[in-house]
């Protein structure tokens, strides 16, 4: 005779209210457990983590008077070049990937913020309004921001969905990202950033193979350029909260290889540039053939740590203001 | 609303709590916000077109008083033609109007004239379909003397618009879902944990499965220029899935959230893919609407008992109907007929390969159902290309292409161009769980209907789905149910 099967009989009968609920109270425990877990060990919640300590971080800077917001071309050679002294005048929120809706959102936090801000440098790059850069990878990152501003008006769907995408497990950000590092571990095929740390490797190659480069960058990056709408409507509301807090709009655009730069016809420049005056910039600081030397940059489009200081140097002789404690005198050296 | 947005994550908690809340209240007082929470979910999509539920619901509800207060044929006949009339003629107006006008030009312009005749910019209404089917099967029972007519107007109005399967279904039958309507309903903890597992096998289905498989599929079939072979029928397979995962997804979603309510509605799909004949899969696939045209048309058409020519004429009309009620197109008409031509060959030579199915000798056995299942997914497929091709002539493009030497080249290549590769695997991977644990739990209405499994089993095999559900689910643009749009 064989034995009765217990497991069968005993464990899936007499299911009560208080058993459901407590199942249920055990699933959202594991739930939470989950969230935290991913939210602390995840480096797309690093990333998140080091994104918004970077805008919070300058409620400590009590000096700044003139802020940075833009993409990575401000991001790499400013953030840690500028926002290493608590006691500097100028600070970068400027962050890798973002878009004009991510500038807006950053802006008017530190805005409503920091009082002592009297000028604000904004990106003018002309692929900040180009088709690449309606979407951004720092989307549900900057979506916080229009949370605690109760703005419907930047979030995809609506502030309750947005408040979902913040349940690191409901993020559909994180997903893509889970999904991108599961698919390169599956296939071995990190791709190696080039000579990642070492700030010269982009003045290694010869001079055909970074034309090839920066025109292959040049053109993804400028792909239906002053096409789309949203870049414009942020700007103009960049500059809407700008001028409520009687706060001067300058637009900037760093140095870039020549042949990255090509890729934005020069008549449609022309005309952003034109309508970026009429919309409330106060002057337009073009610096995209400033520099030259393939050693001050990291790529086609970054100016590299040695770049920075010419770059700021640069722009605290344009702007008769200095954006560092101390004077670099970095270009007379040259 | 759809299920698979946040509000719904809202919409149905609160509603459910205030369900509970109201038990005191009374089954009216239930029945009255169960209408309420329905009309705020239908609104949610366009508040416009309540009024039209409202109103050919109250015509609905009259002409059911009306059936019962008189016993006059004539006057029966009346009613009933009323009823009929309205539903279809909302129905035809809203899906059909601008169908027929254009087909009706172009049927002219053949035999060279030219016709002029207004189309309308009509929208729509989401779920036209299945409501005014679901309201023809009360007047209808009424009609027959099949039920009583309802007098409590908030009853019926919740029944034709109630929230879990008012936009894609199940269609209820009226004798089915009215009366739960009117008995108190006992909500069982086993039923409540039962509804939210089928309602987490549903979003696997449509989250993981349809919306992986539609990325693809879209991408393949709206290509401009053509493509191998072998990629149309990797596309044309995923539609399979994408349509069914998407379709059966929502009636497991919709089925589940009713029993939470402590309702239950009938089974829309049963394995339909493991079926190894025809008429076995129309048995299994939209069960719903497939039963709704056997009760309401090949039955009344004389359905088998007639001369098998005419039965076969009456399945060829039934599926005809069948495949202009999923949309005003011809692509529609072409998948219902070609059903119906699947079917007929029944009629005259019976079940093809029936005794070597049931042998006792699993070498015999086996191979010929696996073959059956086969030929029947085949010809399923082939149906499908005509629904989704947005034209005839473009599925038979896709046809031609994968009859052509292209099907044996390898896709790889060019879905990694069209940077697919990714979303094809976990298609591939999805799609193989689904059928993985369909097979498991064939002889149930659902995969998870782990009730009488060990409870062991049960939470692994729950908390697996919802990781799965976590981790693979599709991101990007919300995409809308299929049925939707029908």
């Amino acid at each position: 005779m064989s034995a009765p099967d217990i497991t069968t009989l005993q464990l899936t009968r007499s299911f009560s209210w208080l058993r459901l609920v407590s199942q249920c109270v055990v699933a959202l425990l594991l739930f939470a457990a989950g969230n935290v877990f991913t939210y602390e060990t995840s480096g797309f919640f690093q990333r998140e983590r080091l994104y918004t300590e970077q805008v919070s971080a300058l409620a400590a800077h009590g000096n700044v008077r003139t802020v940075f917001a833009g993409d990575s071309h401000f991001a790499v050679p400013l953030n840690d070049y500028l926002n290493e002294s608590p006691q500097g005048p100028a600070y970068s929120i400027a962050s890798g990937g973002d878009s004009l809706r991510e500038c807006f959102a950053k802006v008017r936090q530190v805005l409503n913020t920091t009082p002592g801000i009297d000028t604000l440098i904004l990106t003018a790059d002309p692929h900040m309004f180009s088709r690449g850069r309606v979407e951004s990878s720092n989307r549900s990152f900057a979506d916080r921001y229009f949370i605690t501003a109760w703005d419907r008006s930047g979030v995809q769907h609506n502030l309750w969905s947005a408040m979902l995408q913040q349940v690191p497990l409901f993020s559909e950000d994180f997903l893509q990202y889970f999904r991108k590092e599961l698919s390169v571990m599956l296939t071995h095929s990190a791709q190696h950033a080039r000579a990642a740390g070492d700030p010269l490797g982009w003045s290694r190659l010869t001079d055909a193979q970074r034309m090839q480069e920066a025109v292959r960058t040049g053109q993804g990056d400028h792909d239906g350029l002053g096409e789309v709408e949203q870049p414009f409507r942020w700007y103009v509301r960049i500059l809407d909260l700008a001028r409520a807090r009687h706060v001067r709009v300058i637009g900037v655009r760093f140095p870039v290889h020549p042949g990255y730069a090509a890729q934005a016809p020069v008549d449609k420049v022309a005309e952003l540039d034109s309508w970026l005056l009429k919309a409330g910039v106060s002057q337009i600081i073009d610096l995209r053939d400033a520099l030259t030397d393939p050693r001050d940059f990291e790529d086609p489009d970054h100016v590299n740590e040695i770049g920075a200081p010419l770059v700021v140097a640069m722009l605290e002789q344009k702007l008769q203001r200095p954006l560092r404690l101390r004077q670099p005198n970095i270009i007379v050296n040259r | 609303m759809l299920f698979n947005s946040s509000d719904y994550v809202l919409f149905l908690p609160l509603v459910l709590l205030v369900y509970v809340l109201l038990r005191r209240a009374g089954l009216r007082a239930q029945n009255a916000w169960m209408l309420a929470a329905s009309y705020v979910f239908y609104g949610w999509w366009d508040w416009r077109f309540l009024g039209l539920l409202f109103g050919t619901t109250l015509n609905d509800y009259l002409v059911g008083i009306g059936l019962e207060r008189t016993e006059q044929p004539r006057h029966r006949r009346a009613l009933i033609l009323l009823s009929i009339g309205v539903n279809l003629g909302v129905l035809g107006f809203f899906k059909y109007y601008n169908f027929f006008v254009s087909s009706f030009i172009e049927a002219f312009a053949g035999i060279g004239v030219q016709l002029q005749a207004p189309t309308l910019k009509v929208i729509l209404p989401v779920g036209i379909s299945f409501y005014t089917f679901q309201a023809l099967t009360y007047t209808i029972a009424v009609y027959r003397r099949e039920m009583r007519a309802v007098r409590d107007p908030i009853g019926f109005f919740a029944y034709v618009a109630f929230f879990p399967q008012l936009v894609a279904g199940p269609i209820e039958r009226a004798r089915h879902l009215l009366p739960q309507f009117f008995v108190p309903r006992v909500m069982e903890p086993e039923a409540f944990a039962s509804g939210l597992r089928q309602m987490l096998w549903g979003f696997f289905c449509k989250l993981v499965v349809a919306d992986n498989c539609a990325t693809v599929v879209n991408a393949i079939f709206n290509h401009n220029g053509a493509l191998p072979g072998s990629v149309m029928l990797l596309g044309s397979v995923l539609f399979a899935f994408q349509i069914y995962a998407d379709f059966s997804g929502y009636s497991h979603i919709a089925l589940g959230t009713a029993r939470l309510f402590g309702f239950e509605l009938m089974q829309n799909f049963a394995t339909p893919y493991f079926s190894q004949s025809h008429p076995e899969f129309w048995r299994r696939w939209h069960i719903s609407l497939s039963s709704w045209f056997r009760d309401y048309v090949y039955i009344p058409l004389g359905g088998n008992r007639a001369s098998k020519a005419r039965q076969a004429f009456n399945l060829l009309v039934t599926f005809t109907l069948s495949g202009l009620w999923h949309g005003a197109n011809w692509t529609f008409i072409v998948w219902g007929v070609l059903n119906g031509l699947y079917v007929i060959p029944r009629v005259f030579i019976g079940e093809p390969l029936a005794r070597p199915a049931t042998s006792r000798n699993p070498f015999v056995r086996v191979p010929t159902i696996a073959l059956r299942i086969l030929v029947t997914f085949a010809l399923t497929v082939l149906a499908w290309i005509f629904f989704r091709s947005p034209t005839i002539s473009g599925a038979w493009r896709v046809v031609g292409e994968i009859a052509s030497p292209s099907l044996f080249s390898s896709p790889i290549s060019i879905l990694r161009s069209m940077g697919l590769l990714t979303t094809v695997a976990y298609a591939g991977l999805a799609i193989s769980f689904l059928l993985a644990m369909e097979w498991w739990q064939r002889d149930k209405k659902y995969a998870l209907e782990l009730g009488e499994r060990a409870a062991l089993l049960t939470w692994p095999a729950c908390a697996l789905v919802f990781v799965i559900t976590l981790f693979f689910r599709y991101t990007g643009a919300s995409l809308d149910f299929i049925y939707f749009q029908f």
